[in-house]
């Protein structure tokens, strides 16, 4: 609604009685309102061949061979003429529009005309020009900022607001730059500073700290729509988060913007990217993605390029690009063609269109810890160097391997025994082998039995063969199992197993599904479990040996499958579990079931638990040694190549000592830098294919009508792309963006930080400057900005203290009536910021103020206190996300944005407060102000449990009552009570405490909030009055605004 | 120009102006939005006319949402002929090139699958109903079976965005949402949408995701997003006091904290401070009415027995159903019930009888019950999922069993209500129910007759946003299906 609002509010229509008309002030707003879909930019919509929305276009003749505008004269101008026209089949705009102008707007274009008709570029699409500050003789501003600010107040009749409290200013700016109040300390110590400077000592010391960071980095990630999950359809965990803090390091370290947006839009093109730049290149893969089933790969891949392109016009272009998907833009001079040139710079990936569900959807990375990265980079080097000695070692052997070959005699081939494990016979059941002491004793549940014709124990999916401390792993470990078996049909079943079905089926199982081999190791399934499956089956009614191998690495490439000696494709079906894990369980082990079902029709005829790691290698020769054998025989050049192949394997790895050591060293290697990325976490990058990028145009944006192919570019429009190789890419991109010339990027930049601090942009709609977009409040002061940014090398930090050490925002926040109704929405600037702060604000300053805020900065996502329900109510049953189990301990109490961000059901509070879901990126929030955030503020448990803790504070730490308010409005309000405020809250206090000691047993229920222990030595009646003190103290008005 | 033109333009500017003055003055609009007192209502206050374009025969709206998307073949469109090709392919000039999903396209045949449940014809229009709906089948002169509905979409994400917010990509303002936003509420301490999630009983069912995105306000201010009242802890989140807060405490709370808000209100002069003093409240206001609302206790025991056992029995689809009717008996404009399970791909014939056995009874009750309190005419009921089914067996065919796979090309809905013409059937589908022969019904046309019946013209309902003016229909033209209206 903005562009007209302000409008009216700013440039009324009299303005162009004094100054004459202006295109982009006056007659733009018209042209885009009633003429621009017929007339406009947009080719396919266009009527009579008649463009109007560009000089260059609208002098040209129509269709009809007229030129509709006579420069200087309105009456003899056919536009001037249609419009005026009675005729409902001649008159402009026409009836079927539902649009008719009004007399003073049809006066403008009148006036227009008769000047001259003079057109003028849509001023975002110019390039700033540093405007010069305006002098101040009233001596008010003290920056450049503050100058262009009083002299419109001045031309609107208005005088700025005197300074702000003292105090009041320093909470303000305490929140603005780090998300926190200051607490009682820092206060003083600041109203104690009588230098000149000590405001601008204080900013400059939040502007370093860790929460700042995070407070920049939490407004980042609302633009880039950051989220935990994929977001479509099963709404799955995404591992994403070593983005987070990528974004929360680089603006800890102040990167200027223009390294911020080439390392996150483009940088795995960079020359030797680093981890870091490629753990930034994460901003590509936070849009929403599906893996629904049936979806169709073109139809997706069209939409995510859509969203690419839009998230990029809003962000940085401040543009409405996604409106060119389907035809050309009808405001903007965007074509379509060049909407698919956009699109075509995130099309050329590597990333799949169905995302599998995965938390890990390719391409992706393990990132080790920071303090890891070093030791990473030197055993990447030692493996390279290792693998590289193997190659050349195994090359030299060749001569050696050939004598060793002619030597050979079949019978020198033997399997490689695998290491020792438990033996179990089906012919002798209850006497199981150990690997090192004396055989164990089975017991025999339900009625087990060896089937003499079949050749084994033929499984009845209850009966079983049971030992106590048979294979107790745990998930670190590295086992395997060889069992030997026939399959009589194709079922679903556990064959070995060592697992509670009674506590979320805990434990490990050797399991066939559909006849195919498959391993559990479950934590609680399925939300910590990992599940692989093999995808080649068991052949029907043979007897076959299958091997499964595990490495302890809790990870599905861990786990390998082989049906007599080959090794098979895994099937990855749940990946889930947690790193730290544990799958260890009290059940007993069973040959036949799990702790209450198993298979059936599976001959079971032996089986060998063995409790270390099994080598691929070793597994292969094993299952080889008939194949070895005949191989053997074959003679020189005439044998075949994939038995030379069998035997040179055989070769490297049982005879050949010297290739021994280096594999062994490989071994150890590997194992060291898996440790290392263990530490660490996965993340999703982006790669760029090596083909060219292009895109089809898709005709209405259908993506099963595409046309011609377009190479990626960017619009006509704006400054022209360099283009480094061969063809244009992301890299190019990112650099055109923040290249200096490129108009835009630095305006929408400025324009979004000055929303940050000021509430509202200069141009109200933040995602779009373009024709339809808010006209600047301040046009003068947003170009100020955007060329001061340049000049300072993009350096945002220097934007923030510019904007924060402004007279301008340290205005007084209050209202008198002659400004609510001369600047009812503070666009004139006639007061200071203050207004609701943001959903994540609300809850950090409860939790902080209350001593609870664990200000750890990075890592994972958290899950804190949610009403039951809020997942399940919507997931489906197969989602990793469908169960919310909160955090114990620490994670209760992690800042809000590191709050576990599940899409498709986000967390009520965050909702209630005005955060989004970060489904479509998101420059500006709104601010609510609903009767659901007041029951939230009240009632949920999280500010509840909040208030009794800093009442338990507040009662140790002072001793009178109107001490401990004094402390309360210091924490929360940065000042101390006032009289009058003193009066209301002892009077509150007195009814409380009424009201609990006439019912005690009402005070020991409401101090049973939250999962923090209350302090038993303090008076339960006098912590749950307080806790309603400080209840109120929350909810004050004063206390959520800024 | 139309009168309705004149309306609706000046009414777009003057609502700007409109909350301008409400910002200065007494902050009443946010208080205003969340009761729904918006478009219209605002609009009123300030002395203009409503947001509606013509008289309108529906007050308020009660969509039954079937998430997974119902087969129309074991339910409205019954194909007996079908008996006959039992496991023959699906000819090719049927399916005529049409795309598949990825989850069939793989299958070396399309066997066609007749229904394993028979049908009857009910009423005096004698709309065919099939014998697992027979509650259904005793309403069938009031209710209307589109049977030729039609989307594009064929997974359900897209297609549930596309049924409940006129978009298959995130991001656009749900149904519920345009209506409060244009229409306002009914009601001075409830919200203006609301949802409802009934459970399904079948464990075995086939669940499909939903989420906020099909109630919310999208890019409408966020007041207008549906509020959810659960079926299990606090109906609305937050509602209920903490263990150890009595109703006297608490108002003793808020005498405090309304002063100590006046005091601020003096001192700043921000309208939002009254707004908030005012929200709290409401608030307490809201922890009266809601329970009252959710508190079955005082319905007669002919209306549990109407709406059947599982109505007293929270969450379930019955008890959702007589909880609607509640809901709009106080005002509430539109109520949406989300039912899941119905994505049957496999186990057809078993698990739809349960789905239906869910829904049939308080269906029927629901429609009985507005009927007897004289609500039926200024009501709108709608029952539906996202798109229909196949005609050819996903996996395995037998005479009893079978799966279907997603059929965006023609489904069933059924409305009552408001003028819809009861015991009708509109459009026909080809022998396959894989065609419509006659009366298409696109999504977007249910959407603009929904609109009608609030007395709104679909293509004037706008709202600027990324600079252009949006509707939920979108850009593509949309008709009203005037044939089933009175």
């Amino acid at each position: 609604m903005s562009s007209r609002l302000s409008l009216l509010l700013l440039a009324p229509l009299a303005a162009a009685a004094a100054d004459g008309v202006s295109f982009n002030r006056d007659i733009q707003p018209i042209l885009s309102e009633y003429c621009y879909h017929c007339h406009g930019p947009d080719a396919s919509s266009r009527k009579s061949k008649l463009r109007l929305d560009r000089a260059e276009f609208a002098f040209q003749p129509a269709k009809s061979g007229d030129v509709v505008i006579a420069k200087g004269a309105a009456d003899k101008s056919p536009l001037i003429q249609r419009i005026l026209n009675k005729d409902p089949d001649e008159v402009m705009p026409p009836p079927e529009s539902h649009k008719q102008l009004k007399p003073a707007e049809i006066e403008l274009i009148r006036r227009w005309v008769n000047e001259g008709a003079k057109y003028e570029e849509h001023w975002s699409f110019l390039p700033p020009q540093r405007p010069t500050p305006p002098a101040d003789k009233s001596g008010w501003a003290k920056t450049p900022v503050d100058a262009f600010v009083v002299a419109t107040l001045a031309q609107n009749g208005l005088k700025p607001n005197g300074p702000e409290a003292k105090e009041r200013l320093f909470r303000r700016l305490n929140l603005d730059l780090t998300g926190l109040p200051p607490t009682p300390e820092e206060l003083r110590a600041y109203l104690a500073d009588t230098s000149p400077d000590a405001y601008a000592k204080a900013a400059e010391r939040l502007l370093k700290t860790d929460q700042h960071a995070e407070q920049m980095a939490r407004h980042w990630l609302d633009a880039v729509r950051y989220a935990d999950t994929h977001g479509i359809h099963i709404d799955n965990v995404r591992n994403i988060y070593p983005y987070r803090d990528w974004v929360i390091n680089a603006f800890k370290a102040n990167m200027p913007f223009d390294r911020f947006t080439i390392e996150q839009i483009g940088g795995d093109l960079l020359p030797n990217a680093t981890i870091e730049q490629l753990v930034a290149t994460g901003y590509n893969r936070c849009l929403p993605t599906t893996g629904e089933g049936g979806a169709i790969s073109e139809e997706v891949m069209t939409n995510y390029a859509k969203d690419q392109v839009e998230t990029l016009g809003a962000v940085w272009l401040g543009l409405t690009s996604g409106c060119a998907a389907c035809h050309d833009h009808k405001f903007d001079p965007i074509s379509q063609k060049e909407f698919y040139a956009m699109a075509a710079f995130f099309r050329n990936t590597s990333m799949s269109a169905l995302d599998g569900n995965n938390a890990n959807h390719p391409p992706s990375m393990l990132v080790a810890r920071p303090e890891d990265r070093v030791k990473q980079a030197e055993l990447d080097t030692v493996l390279a160097a290792l693998k590289k000695d193997d190659a050349a070692r195994k090359a030299k052997a060749d001569k050696e391997f050939a004598t060793w070959r002619a030597q050979a005699s079949p019978s020198s081939i033997v399997a490689k025994e695998l290491p020792a494990g438990w033996k179990f016979d089906a012919a002798t059941p209850l006497t199981v082998k150990t690997p090192t002491g004396p055989a164990l004793t089975a017991k025999a549940i339900g009625k087990p039995a060896y089937n003499k014709k079949q050749g084994g124990f033929v499984l009845d999916g209850s009966s079983a063969y049971e030992h106590a401390t048979l294979g107790d792993f745990e998930k670190n470990q590295a086992w395997a199992v060889q069992v030997r078996l026939k399959m009589t049909k194709t079922v679903n079943g556990a064959v070995l197993a060592r697992m509670d079905e009674g506590n979320n089926y805990r434990g490990w199982d050797f399991w066939i599904e559909n006849g195919n081999p498959a391993m559990h190791i479950i934590q609680a399934w399925p939300d910590q479990a990992l599940k692989v499956r093999s995808a080649g089956v068991i052949p029907v009614n043979k007897e076959v040996e299958v091997i499964v191998t595990y490495d302890g690495s809790g990870k599905p490439e861990g786990v390998k499958f082989y049906i007599d000696g080959d090794q098979q494709q895994n099937i990855v079906d749940t990946n889930t579990l947690p790193a730290n894990a544990t799958i260890r369980t009290t059940t007993p082990f069973r040959y036949g079931t799990r702790s209450k079902a198993g298979a059936t029709s599976i001959v079971l005829a032996s089986a060998n638990i063995i409790p270390a790691l099994v080598e691929a290698g070793d597994v292969a020769t094993l299952g080889k040694v008939p194949e070895l054998r005949a191989a053997v025989g074959k003679e020189g050049a005439k044998a075949p190549a994939a038995d030379v192949a069998l035997l040179r394997s055989y070769y490297d790895r049982r005879i050949d000592k010297s290739d021994q050591s280096v594999v062994a060293k490989i071994k150890a290697t590997t194992a060291e830098l898996d440790a290392v990325k263990n530490r660490g976490a996965m993340t999703l990058i982006m790669k760029e294919n090596a083909t060219p990028a292009t895109a089809k145009l898709l005709i209405r944006g259908d993506y099963t009508q595409p046309s011609e192919v377009l190479s990626a570019g960017t619009p006509r429009v704006l400054p022209a792309l360099k283009i480094e190789g061969k063809t244009a890419n992301r890299l190019d991109l990112a650099r055109w963006l923040v290249d200096g010339r490129n108009p835009m990027t630095a305006r929408v930049t400025m324009n979004r930080l000055w929303y940050q601090f000021m509430g509202t942009g200069l141009a109200e709609t933040t995602e779009n400057v373009g024709i339809m977009g808010d006209k600047p409040s301040h046009p003068e002061l947003l170009d100020w900005l955007a060329t001061e940014f340049v000049a300072q090398k993009w350096d945002v930090r220097a934007m923030v203290r510019t904007i924060v050490l402004s007279e301008t925002y340290r205005q007084s926040g209050a209202v008198t009536p002659q400004k609510l109704e001369k600047d009812p929405k503070n666009r004139l600037l006639s007061r200071g910021p203050r207004y609701r702060v943001d959903a994540e604000i609300v809850r950090d300053l409860a939790l902080s103020t209350a001593g609870l805020l664990i200000q750890k900065v990075g890592g994972p996502s958290t899950r804190p206190y949610q009403p039951e329900n809020i997942w399940s109510d919507v997931a489906m049953t197969g989602s990793n996300t469908r169960f919310y189990t909160p955090d114990k301990g620490e994670g209760l109490y992690r800042r809000s944005m590191y709050t576990f961000l599940k899409r498709s059901a986000p967390h009520p509070m965050m909702l209630n407060f005005d955060a989004t879901s970060r489904e479509v990126f998101c420059t500006r929030r709104e601010r609510s102000n609903s009767p659901l955030q007041s029951l939230n503020l009240l009632n949920d448990v999280q500010f509840v449990e909040a208030s009794r803790v800093l009442a338990e504070k507040l009662l140790k730490e002072q001793t009178t009552d109107a001490a401990r308010i004094d402390q309360l409005s210091l924490l929360l309000l940065s000042r101390p009570a006032t009289a009058k405020e003193q009066q209301i809250f002892a009077k509150s206090l007195a009814a409380f405490r009424a009201d609990y000691a006439a019912k005690p047993a009402e005070a020991a229920k409401l101090l049973k909030a939250g999962d923090k222990p209350v302090d038993p030595k303090l008076p339960p009646n006098e912590v749950a009055a307080w806790t309603l003190v400080c209840s109120q103290m929350f909810n004050r008005d004063e206390t959520l605004n800024k | 120009m139309h009168p309705f033109d004149a309306v609706e333009h000046n009414f777009r500017l003057n609502r700007r102006q409109f909350f301008r003055q409400n910002a200065m003055g007494l902050g009443g609009i946010a208080l205003g939005s969340l009761l729904g007192k918006s478009l219209a209502s605002q609009a009123q206050a300030a002395g203009l006319p409503g947001a509606q374009h013509f008289p309108a025969k529906a007050k308020r709206c009660i969509y039954l949402s079937m998430i997974g998307a119902p087969s129309q073949f074991e339910m409205f469109d019954p194909k007996p002929e079908l008996e006959k090709r039992f496991n023959e392919d699906l000819p090719p000039s049927i399916r005529n090139g049409q795309r598949i999903t990825g989850m069939t396209s793989g299958q070396a045949r399309f066997p066609v699958a007749p229904s394993a449940i028979g049908f009857k014809q009910y009423g005096k229009g004698g709309t065919w109903i099939s014998d697992i709906l027979p509650y259904t089948a005793k309403m069938a002169d009031d209710i209307c079976v589109i049977k030729t509905m039609n989307t594009e979409a064929i997974n359900h994400e897209p297609a549930n965005m596309l049924s409940y917010t006129g978009n298959m990509v995130p991001g656009k303002a749900s149904m519920g949402s345009w209506l409060s936003y244009g229409l306002g509420s009914l009601n001075e301490d409830l919200p203006t949408f609301v949802v409802l999630h009934a459970r399904h009983t079948n464990p075995g069912a086939n669940v499909q995701a939903i989420s906020a995105r099909l109630w919310s306000a999208g890019f409408l201010p966020t007041q207008y997003s549906g509020v959810t009242f659960r079926s299990a802890g606090d109906p609305v989140l937050y509602l209920r006091d903490p263990d150890g807060v009595s109703r006297e405490t608490r108002r003793k709370m808020l005498d405090g904290l309304n002063e100590l808000n006046e005091l601020t209100y003096q001192q700043v002069g921000d309208p939002e401070t009254a707004t908030r003093l005012k929200q709290y409240e409401m608030a307490f206001r809201m922890q009266a009415s809601v329970p009252e609302l959710a508190d079955l206790s005082k319905e007669s025991k002919e209306t549990f027995e109407l709406y059947g056992p599982d109505s007293k029995d929270r969450g379930t689809f019955s008890n959702s159903c007589l909880t609607a009717r509640r809901l709009v008996e106080r005002g509430v404009r539109f109520v949406q019930i989300f039912h899941r399970g119905w994505d049957q791909h496999g186990n057809l014939p078993g698990d739809i009888k349960s789905q239906c056995k869910d829904i049939d009874q308080g269906a029927w009750a629901l429609i009985q019950d507005l009927k007897r309190r004289g609500m039926l005419d200024d009501t709108l009921v709608v029952w539906g999922g996202e798109f229909g089914r196949t005609v050819y067996s996903q996996g395995a065919l037998t005479k009893t069993n079978y799966g279907r796979d997603h059929h965006p090309r023609n489904f069933c809905m059924w409305m009552a209500g408001a003028g819809v013409k009861g015991g009708m059937t509109h459009g026909e589908t080809d022998e396959f129910s894989y065609n419509v022969v006659k009366d298409p019904v696109h999504v977007r046309d249910l959407h603009a007759t929904i609109f009608n019946r609030f007395g709104i013209d679909h293509e004037k309902l706008l709202f600027k946003y990324q600079g252009l003016d949006q509707k939920l229909v979108g850009v593509v033209p949309a008709k009203v299906i005037k044939q089933i209206l009175t």
